[in-house]
């Protein structure tokens, strides 16, 4: 799943104040996600056609760090999000560009990893980021969300 | 990078697992236990594993939703024998996959 197309169906660029994601199949129909990445914050959009106007379903607010592990998580849909991507965007400044799975440093984290699991200490390389993507997940409950995890290979966001 | 300025409207379709020659039905049937697939079906399986990553995904987060069942009943979970070996094929393939990719750019 290298090419994955819902890594080029965000609307915006970094640049622009906030990024749209629709993920069909994971919100309601009509429903759509959207990110503040100043504030941090996650709202959860749907149009009210009898009311012929955006109705807000929901909103959680994000810490840097949080905010490090959900762009990807939503980039990556409806594929996983690797391990790896989760890693080295967990070490990466939460406003840098997302990475992915040919990025170098993402390269590295997959290698990293590779050496941690081969010594048995995958899950204590993983730990502080498992402990952030825990208080992810509470947060995304809160929009229906799931991220379910996928042993040693990355998370997939699921409907609640 | 991965990018974040593609149109919505671009979006391409992701394969209909439940049409063939994809597997997502046997899968399921499978892991069920309704369905036995002589020696000629699991090979036909384990070939389109090996070659698609979506089917192979599928089976893995099955697999995984299997273990968690398995563990909340406290059962034995045979499950858990097959999901990592079915995992660490999937890194290695994966790992291939963004090799032949790396090389390629």
């Amino acid at each position: 799943m290298m090419n994955n197309p819902a890594h080029t169906l965000l609307a915006a660029p970094d640049t622009e104040a906030f990024i749209s994601y629709p993920l069909p199949g994971l919100l309601p129909a009509g429903a759509i996600l959207v990110f503040n990445p100043t504030l941090g914050t996650l709202s959860c959009l749907m149009c009210d056609h009898e009311q012929d106007r955006p109705r807000l379903l929901g909103e959680q607010q994000f810490t840097p760090n949080e905010v490090c592990l959900l762009r990807p998580l939503l980039a990556s849909y409806p594929d996983y999000c690797a391990y790896e991507v989760l890693h080295a965007s967990f070490y990466h400044p939460p406003d840098s560009p997302l990475l992915d799975l040919t990025d170098p440093v993402v390269a590295r984290s997959r290698t990293r990893l590779e050496k941690m699991r081969r010594q048995g200490m995958w899950h204590e390389e993983m730990r502080p980021l498992r402990n952030i993507l825990s208080r992810t997940r509470l947060k995304l409950h809160a929009l229906s969300i799931d991220v379910k995890s996928i042993l040693e290979t990355g998370c997939l966001l699921m409907p609640l | 990078m991965m990018e974040e300025n593609g149109p919505h409207d671009e979006l391409l379709e992701p394969p209909d697992l439940l049409v063939p020659p994809h597997l997502l039905p046997q899968v399921f049937d499978l892991l069920i236990g309704a369905w036995h697939p002589d020696a000629d079906q699991q090979r036909q399986m384990e070939a389109h594993l090996l070659t698609c990553s979506y089917c192979r995904v599928a089976l893995i987060t099955l697999l995984c939703v299997a273990e968690e069942a398995d563990r909340r009943t406290g059962a034995p979970s045979p499950a858990h024998a097959l999901l990592a070996s079915w995992a660490a094929l999937h890194r290695r393939l994966e790992q291939q996959q963004i090799q032949k990719e790396v090389k390629g750019n």
